[in-house]
C-alpha cells in the first residue's frame, strides 16, 4: 500500500528496515525530520530504521510532500480536490493523508490548498473481530442492534472497531436480511476509491463516501431503504439532528465521537438533548491500553455500567 | 544490364527521399493532431468526470499514432519513476517539444481550474503549429514528392 505513495528511496527503509504492519503514522513536516508511530511510539524515520536521535533523522523537504500528495492522489490532484479542500487525500488501501498547507479562497470559498507544509500518513490497520465480544451488549433480547454511540479518544481506534463491528453485524444479519448503509463522510471507513472499497466492511454494506451526514441521513434512508446506518464522528449540530431523524424514522444508528469517557461526552452542549432523550441506548468506551480497538467500559442509556474492562 | 540495374537503383533512391520527405512533414502534422486530440481528451474528461491521468492515457492511447504513443509511455514512466518526462520526436521543433514537456510537467498537479487553463493553453499553442504543420505537409510534402519523379525521371534519361 505504502510502496504507491512514497518515493522509491523512503519506501526502501520502510521495506527492509522496519516492520510495516507496526507502522500507523508518518508526519513530514517540511524542513524537518520526520517522525514516525512505530509500534505505540514515536521515532525519528532515518536511513537505518528508526532513531531517537533527531540527527540520524530524514529531513521531509519541499519535493518529498508534493510527490507524496501527487502519487496519493493518483497523479490527479484535481480528482480529490474535493478531499483536500478539507484537508487530506484517502489514497489506495485506505491510507489517509492529512495536508496543511495554504488554503485558497476565492469569495469565501476554499478553492484548494497549495504550498504543502506538512503532512501526516495515517496507516489503516484492520483488528479482525476485535468488536466481536462487545457485539452481545449491543443487541436487544430480541437480537436487534441497538443504537449505538462509540466514545473514544483520537487515535484510540473508533473507525477499526466501527468497520469490524459493521462486518460482524452484516455477517450476523445475512439471514435476517438487514439493510447497513455506511455514510464516510471522510471516507476513513470504508476508504472506497473510485468506486471499490479499499478496506473491508463486510458484503451485505451499501457505501455512500463524502457526503455529510446530513445529506447521507436524509437521502440516505429514501434511497436505500437502511435497517441500521453506520457514520464516523458526530460534532456538529446538524449530525446530531440528522441522527434524531433517523432513529425517529426507525433506523438504527451506530456512531462514534470524539471523547475521553462518558463525563466527557456528557460535557459537550451538542450532545445534551439527544442524552437525556435516550436516543443511543448503548455507549462503548474504546482506549489504547491494548492496542488500538480495546474496549473499557459498556454503558446503558441509563449510563449504567455494563461492561467494565 | 548493368546500366538497367543502376538507372532502376538511382530511380529508386531518388523517389525514395522525396517520400521520406513527404512523410516527415505528414508525421510533424499527425503528432501535432494527436498532441491536441489528447488535450481534448483531458479537458472532456478532467472537467466532467475528473477521471485520473493515469486511466485517461490508458482508455485514449489506442487513438493516436505510434510517435505520440511513445511520448505518453515516457511520460507514464516518468510518473512511476518520478523522473522528468523528456519529449523525445524529431518531427517536432524544440518550442513545440517545450510546450508539450511543460503540459505533461504540470499535468494532475492542479485543482480543475488550473489544469483547464493549463490544457487549453497548450492546445492553442499547439493547435497554431498544426495549422502550420498541415500547410507544410500540403505544399512541401506534396511538393518534395513530386519534386523526387521528376528528379529521378530526369537522372534517368541523362543516365539513358
Amino acid at each position: 500500500m505504502l510502496s504507491k505513495i512514497l518515493p522509491e528511496a523512503l519506501w526502501a527503509i520502510i521495506r527492509d528496515k522496519l516492520n510495516e504492519t507496526k507502522l500507523y503514522e508518518i508526519r513530514a513536516r517540511r524542513d524537518s525530520p520526520i517522525v514516525i508511530d512505530y509500534a505505540g511510539k514515536g521515532y525519528f524515520l532515518s536511513v537505518e530504521g528508526i532513531s531517537t536521535n533527531e540527527k540520524e533523522a530524514i529531513i521531509a523537504d519541499e519535493k518529498l510532500i508534493n510527490s507524496i500528495v501527487f502519487k496519493a492522489s493518483n497523479n490527479s490532484v484535481y480528482a480529490v480536490n474535493e478531499q483536500l479542500k478539507q484537508g487530506f487525500i484517502t489514497a489506495y488501501g485506505g491510507i489517509r493523508i492529512g495536508i496543511c498547507g495554504e488554503l485558497v479562497i476565492e469569495n469565501g470559498q476554499i478553492i484548494t490548498i497549495r504550498n504543502f507544509s506538512s503532512i501526516n500518513i495515517r496507516i489503516p490497520h484492520e483488528v479482525k473481530n476485535c468488536s466481536l465480544p462487545a457485539l452481545k451488549f449491543l443487541t436487544s433480547d430480541k437480537g436487534d442492534v441497538l443504537n449505538t454511540l462509540v466514545i473514544s479518544p483520537p487515535g484510540a481506534g473508533k473507525t477499526t472497531f466501527l468497520r469490524d463491528l459493521i462486518e460482524n453485524i452484516g455477517i450476523r444479519s445475512e439471514s435476517k436480511k438487514h439493510n447497513l448503509l455506511v455514510l464516510d463522510e471522510r471516507y476513513e471507513i470504508a476508504a472506497s476509491v473510485q468506486g471499490r472499497n479499499m478496506l473491508s466492511v463486510g458484503k451485505f454494506s451499501d457505501v455512500i463516501s463524502g457526503a455529510t451526514k446530513e445529506f447521507g441521513f436524509r437521502e440516505g434512508i429514501r434511497a436505500m431503504r437502511p435497517d441500521i446506518i453506520f457514520c464516523d464522528e458526530l460534532a456538529l449540530e446538524d449530525d446530531i439532528k440528522a441522527v434524531s431523524l433517523a432513529s425517529s424514522s426507525g433506523v438504527v444508528v451506530v456512531s462514534t465521537v470524539h471523547a475521553k469517557d462518558l463525563t466527557e461526552l456528557k460535557k459537550k452542549s451538542v450532545f445534551k438533548n439527544i442524552l437525556e432523550e435516550g436516543v443511543f441506548k448503548r455507549f462503548i468506551v474504546l482506549s489504547r491500553v491494548n492496542g488500538p480497538g480495546t474496549y473499557d467500559a459498556i454503558y446503558d442509556e441509563n449510563f449504567s455500567l455494563l461492561y467494565l474492562r | 544490364m548493368v546500366k538497367v540495374i543502376l538507372i532502376v537503383a538511382i530511380f529508386s533512391l531518388v523517389v525514395y527521399i522525396g517520400w521520406q520527405l513527404k512523410q516527415f512533414y505528414k508525421k510533424q502534422e499527425k503528432i501535432l493532431t494527436d498532441v491536441v486530440l489528447f488535450c481534448e481528451c483531458l479537458l472532456s474528461n478532467i472537467n466532467f468526470i475528473q477521471k485520473p491521468i493515469g486511466e485517461i492515457i490508458e482508455e485514449n492511447k489506442d487513438k493516436f499514432a505510434k510517435e505520440f504513443r511513445e511520448v505518453l509511455k515516457s511520460f507514464v514512466k516518468s510518473l512511476e519513476e518520478d523522473g522528468e518526462v523528456e519529449v523525445k520526436s524529431r518531427y517536432i521543433t524544440d518550442e513545440n517539444k517545450r510546450t508539450i514537456q511543460n503540459l505533461f510537467i504540470n499535468l494532475g498537479k492542479t485543482d480543475v481550474l488550473n489544469q483547464n487553463s493549463l490544457i487549453e493553453n497548450s492546445r492553442e499553442t499547439l493547435k497554431i503549429s498544426e495549422t502550420e504543420a498541415r500547410e507544410e505537409s500540403k505544399t512541401k510534402g506534396r511538393a518534395a514528392f513530386k519534386l523526387s519523379l521528376c528528379l529521378a525521371g530526369l537522372l534517368c534519361i541523362l543516365l539513358i
